[in-house]
């Protein structure tokens, strides 16, 4: 999944070990997710949105919707085959 | 130290359960070292009681390293444990499985099974060790 976490990291000048500190987690979960290598848990996604004071959207960019799946079309042309 | 090496940045309880993951290595080993050599010259009693001795360092062992991933508050260390777990016994089992079929056709030498689960633990450390490495040399 990918994230804007390093663009709003670096608008706060925040380095990862300072936003890791914010968070309490560790320095490399902070590169983790900023590379894509790791997707961050529920609980840890709202953390960020409110260290960030903004939305999980606003933060993840959800792949989900550019290959088509989990929308409204999607949802009425598996009913339709059903 | 492999221990220190491993519980960097990582909570009080995080080291408690890694030195008793060690501790629990160590009496394998000590169990193991027993059954070499004290052991060669005693009744069989005695054979029976090492190798549940053996079992229960192992087992402890484990238990302790699952609860470290357990009670582990950083989701990305968790989860690179559970991977290095996985990886772990993958590669025990593979290194088992190629060395028993070459055993049984004679072409290498008989191996006691015994160094499984030293293989495994062996394995798991490094595998997780050079994860961190990987994770840590990353950019800032």
């Amino acid at each position: 999944m990918n994230n804007r976490l390093r663009v709003l990291r670096a608008e706060r000048r925040w380095s990862q070990a300072e936003l890791a500190k914010l968070l309490r987690v560790s320095r490399q979960s902070i590169n983790a997710i900023e590379t894509g290598k790791y997707d961050p848990s529920l609980p840890l996604a709202f953390r960020l949105a409110r260290v960030f004071e903004t939305t999980i959207e606003a933060i993840f960019i959800d792949d989900a919707v550019d290959d088509g799946a989990a929308t409204p079309e999607f949802a009425a042309e598996i009913e339709e085959a059903s | 130290m492999a221990g220190r090496w491993m519980c960097r940045n990582n909570s009080p309880e995080s080291r408690r359960m890694l030195r008793i993951f060690w501790g629990c290595y160590l009496s394998m080993m000590v169990f193991y070292s027993l059954e070499h050599g004290v052991l060669n010259s005693r009744s069989s009693g005695w054979w029976y009681v090492v190798a549940c001795g053996f079992a229960g360092s192992f087992a402890a062992a484990l238990w302790a390293f699952g609860l470290m991933a357990y009670r582990q508050k950083d989701e990305f260390f968790k989860a690179l444990l559970a991977q290095a777990m996985m990886w772990g016994s993958a590669v025990t089992m593979t290194l088992a499985l190629v060395w028993g079929f070459l055993e049984t056709s004679g072409k290498v030498p008989k191996v006691p099974l015994i160094y499984v689960p030293f293989a495994f633990v062996m394995l798991t450390t490094f595998i997780f060790g050079g994860m961190r490495i990987q994770n840590r040399t990353a950019s800032e």
